[in-house]
Formats: structure tokens, sequence, C-alpha cells
């Protein structure tokens, strides 16, 4: 426990669950349950056990126990022989053990995060939003591009 | 004096057409499957350089070398397959997938019983591992 404190700054429990957007700078270690999102500049840990219905938005991803959602990580993500990651992978690397398990699409390169399969990136960016519609009815758009990233 | 024949180690195979499991020499490179009674595959295949083909099928090993390249519809194998190379198309396989540090694939789907990625791969399709057979 020690070591996980000194390491990760954010630290959610094996018996806490949480439900909503968390963001954060530096590391976080999830043991217990989340569900909502995940952005960080820093790394990820989903510990063996805990459980994870979330979009993950990180520099680097560990993944021991499961998630539900995609995972976008724009340096790494390791996938230990316990992980299980269910949903569209985007990555620049990629380690994964023999044991682990993954259902969806994985772009993993070094242009990993630059363009993606079918939808290229500047389509996605460039497509400007209509200005004279109220700024509720823009959202869904947004977030899929931002989901298409 | 008559030479004792040493007896050959039997392989159980399971026919990558029809889906029949049946045993065969551990010697056997192809054979005519006794369910849908179509030759097929089952030698281990190693791929060095460029091969560009339709599909490729075997009930053995795929292995790809660092310079090998292969580019195909179907890469289908019942041993596994191990790639330093790189792989274009779907693949399938009964056994483990080992992508190397410099390998990569490209495909709508890669399906195996486990898989392991080196650092440095790239793979660009849907997986699905662990993924089992349908026995028919």
């Amino acid at each position: 426990m020690a070591d996980s404190s000194q390491e990760f700054a954010t630290v959610i429990g094996p018996d806490a669950s949480f439900k909503g957007d968390l963001r954060f700078e530096s590391a976080a270690k999830v043991l217990g349950r989340f569900e909502g999102s995940i952005t960080s500049k820093g790394k990820v840990h989903v510990a063996d056990g805990s459980e994870c219905k979330a979009t993950i938005a990180a520099k680097e991803v560990a993944v021991e126990g499961r998630i539900e959602g995609n995972v976008e990580a724009g340096d790494r993500i390791e996938i230990k022989p316990t992980g299980i990651v269910m949903g569209d992978i985007v990555a620049a690397r990629m380690v994964m053990a023999e044991g682990a398990s993954i259902n969806g699409h994985c772009h993993i390169g070094p242009n990993g995060q630059a363009t993606r399969p079918g939808k290229p990136a500047a389509v996605a960016e460039t497509k400007p939003a209509p200005q004279d519609k109220p700024a509720g009815q823009t959202k869904p758009q947004e977030t899929q591009a931002a989901k298409s990233k | 004096m008559a030479k004792k024949a040493k007896k050959a180690v039997r392989r159980s195979i399971r026919c990558y057409l029809c889906g029949r499991r049946f045993e065969v020499s551990s010697r056997t490179m192809s054979t005519t499957c006794p369910g849908c009674h179509k030759a097929i595959k089952v030698e281990d295949v190693r791929v060095k350089t460029y091969l560009g083909l339709i599909d490729l099928k075997t009930c053995g090993r795929i292995s790809i070398t660092r310079r090998g390249r292969v580019a195909a519809r179907i890469i289908q194998s019942g041993d596994g397959i191990e790639c330093e190379g790189s792989m274009e198309g779907n693949v399938e396989t009964d056994g483990p997938i080992q992508l190397g540090p410099k390998s990569s694939w490209k495909g709508r789907t890669l399906q195996g019983r486990t898989l392991s990625v080196a650092d440095g791969a790239t793979l660009l399709g849907r997986v699905t591992v662990p993924w089992i057979r349908e026995e028919s």
C-alpha cells in the first residue's frame, strides 16, 4: 500500500465505488469500481479485481482488471494476463501478455493518435459545428467527434 | 536383421474446411480430410519473404520471420501464429498468436486463443481474444 500511495497520488480503494468524471495530472490507481470517464496526462492503473465502465484517456494505461469502454493511451497501454478490455483501443504502443482479453477495435502504432481507420482525424476535427444552433444541440456532435478520435 | 520401424507420433488436427477432428502422423505434411474428403495442409508454414495469396490455411503453425510479409484474405492456422514481420488479412487461429516487437498486422479481424504483443508492434483492426471456434 505504501508503494501505491507514493507512486499514485489518486487511489480509488477496493471497497470504493465511483461514478462520474475523473481528471488528474499525475497518476491514479483504481482498485474498486469506477463508472464514467477518466482523463489524465499521466498514468492510470486499473488493478486486478477492479472494474471500470469508463472511457479512459491518459498518457499511460495499465490494465490488470476489467475495462468496459474505449481506451486512448497517448503513449502506452499495458495489458497484464488478468486484464480485460471490452472496447476500442487507441495507443502509440501496446504490450499485451498472454492470457489477457480484448474485444474491440485496436489502433496501435506510432501514429495511433493521429489517424483512425475509416474516420480520418482531419475530417473529425475540421467538421464545423453549426453556428446558428444553440450550444446544447451541438454537444452530441462534439461527443461523436471526440469518440472517433 | 530387419530394422525395427520407429512408431511415428500421432497428432490431433482439426480440418479448417469442415471442422472435423482426426489424427495424423506428426510427419504428415498434407492429407485428405475424412469428413469432407478435401485436401488440407497440415505442415507448418514459415514465411521468410513476401507471400501474396488468396488464403493461407494450414492445420499447423504459421511463422513469419522478420523479413517475411504475408498478404492474404484469410490467414488461418490450427497451432498458432508467430509473427516477427508483417501480416495483412483476417487472422484466425485455434492456438496462440505472438506478435514480435517489429511486427505489424492490418486486417478486419484477428481471432485467437491467446494474444501476446511485444512493445513496438503495430495493430490495426478488430481483435477478439480469447476466441474459441464453434464446433460443427
